[in-house]
């Protein structure tokens, strides 16, 4: 073989060499890799900044903290349960794992804007599929359940599945077909985009390695919120969560726009048969049903707390007696709602104070301890696996 | 003689490490590809 056909077939047996030797370090970091020194995650770390943690990622935060004997507190849902209104060192799922000792271990795997259904919800169902102890925490408002696919959290539903990481529950797989059957064309082709890159990842491991440099050696994306150092390591960017203003400072700007939002949680969903008293619309709590039923396979309902999420007093006591009146009822009926589909669920925030919150519906520090208080009592109470 | 085998070793070494890069870039690139053009923007409501 002259030196000239050696050299270019050097180079076409180095390609596919060089690939997998990216897919075998991929492989290798779905298994170990995960943020330093985890408390959540913040911007950083988060969409926000175009860092896609991968579902492995987030399955390594609780298997690297778990050991036999301790039972896993998984919580999941939205910017409430993440701490908005705490800084990290105040943050309220630091309290919380005081307060239950070390037989438990508390992974905060919430995600700002994220449904109860998403990111941490699939990872206690994994935990709960290879047999582990866990809890599910997670919070909502009523009505609100959503879906596992479909938002900014959806892909982790996809990587779950791609690597064959859940519970096989047909309902959800039913109720996901007929959403993206009347879904538009770019939903329906952002979908289909999001299953290929899974199915990719499943094979290729290109989320975990990639997700693993720009974490640990540097990012490659310039991203608005880390825009004068995009390229730096996303392990030197700290959690920048502040804790609430002082009281005097809260709640004031757009008070209207506040309320307007405080009255809309209940007002779509009852309706009055007379001077407090009030009437549940059944679409509504039907359609909640369903969407529990479907997107949380029974195993993992019957190891979730769910919390619904009042809002703060000092909006609601500027509603009129009626207003509350039917806020009182739809929480109450809504709570039921989970009930029946066998879950626990609580309201939260109802006998906390303005102190207590940061802004409508986050808690401040002091929030965030009462919230520690009450879910150690309910998890305690909660029967063993 | 010997420098002429050092220079052909030499550039069969350099085809190497470039298809094992070119390679390790695909990877990135599916890595890429599939990253959302815009970031999530969160809104609390």
């Amino acid at each position: 073989m002259s030196h000239a056909k050696l050299k270019a077939l050097v180079f076409l047996v180095a390609i596919p060499l060089g690939f997998a030797l990216a897919v075998w370090l991929g492989r290798d970091a779905a298994r170990y890799a995960k943020p330093d020194k985890f408390v959540r995650f913040h911007p950083g770390i988060a969409p926000e900044s175009l860092f896609y943690p991968p579902f492995s990622t987030l399955e390594n935060l609780a298997l690297a903290r778990w050991s036999p004997g301790r039972t896993l507190v998984i919580i999941g849902g939205n910017s409430i349960l993440n701490g908005v209104g705490q800084s990290d060192q105040n943050l309220w799922s630091r309290r919380l794992q005081e307060e239950l000792g070390e037989r438990y271990v508390v992974v905060n795997l919430s995600f700002r804007g994220a449904l109860p259904c998403e990111a941490g919800a699939l990872v206690a169902e994994t935990l709960i599929k290879r047999g582990l102890p866990v809890i599910l925490i997670s919070s909502t408002a009523p009505a609100t359940v959503g879906r596992v696919a479909g938002g900014t959290y959806g892909y982790l539903y996809y990587e779950a599945q791609a690597h064959n990481r859940l519970i096989h529950h047909p309902a959800r797989d039913a109720n996901l077909a007929a959403w993206e059957e009347t879904a538009t064309p770019s939903v329906r082709e952002q979908q289909a985009e999001l299953r290929r890159a899974a199915a990719l990842d499943s094979w290729f491991h290109f989320q975990a390695l990639w997700h693993h440099i720009g974490y640990r050696y540097g990012f490659t994306t310039w991203t608005q919120v880390t825009r004068n150092r995009f390229w730096r390591p996303r392990d030197t960017i700290l959690d920048e969560g502040t804790d609430a203003r002082p009281l005097g400072d809260r709640f004031r700007e757009q008070l209207d726009a506040e309320l307007t939002i405080t009255r809309a949680f209940s007002a779509g969903l009852a309706e009055s048969t007379g001077p407090l008293s009030w009437r549940v619309y059944t679409p509504q709590t039907g359609l909640t049903g369903e969407l529990i039923d479907a997107m949380f396979p029974p195993a993992v309902r019957a190891r979730t707390i769910m919390l619904l999420n009042q809002n703060a007093p000092y909006y609601r006591s500027r509603l009129s007696p009626a207003e509350r009146s039917r806020d009182d009822f739809v929480f109450a009926t809504y709570e039921q709602v989970w009930r029946d589909r066998g879950v626990v669920c609580h309201s939260v925030g109802a006998n906390f104070t303005d102190e207590d919150y940061a802004d409508r519906t986050h808690l401040a520090p002091s929030g965030g301890r009462k919230l520690a208080q009450l879910l150690a009592e309910y998890i305690r109470q909660f029967s063993p696996p | 003689m010997n420098s002429s085998r050092i220079r052909q070793s030499g550039a069969l070494a350099l085809r190497l490490l470039l298809g094992l890069a070119i390679g390790v870039f695909i990877h990135y690139l599916l890595y890429r590809l599939f990253l959302p053009v815009q970031p999530f923007i969160y809104v609390a409501f």
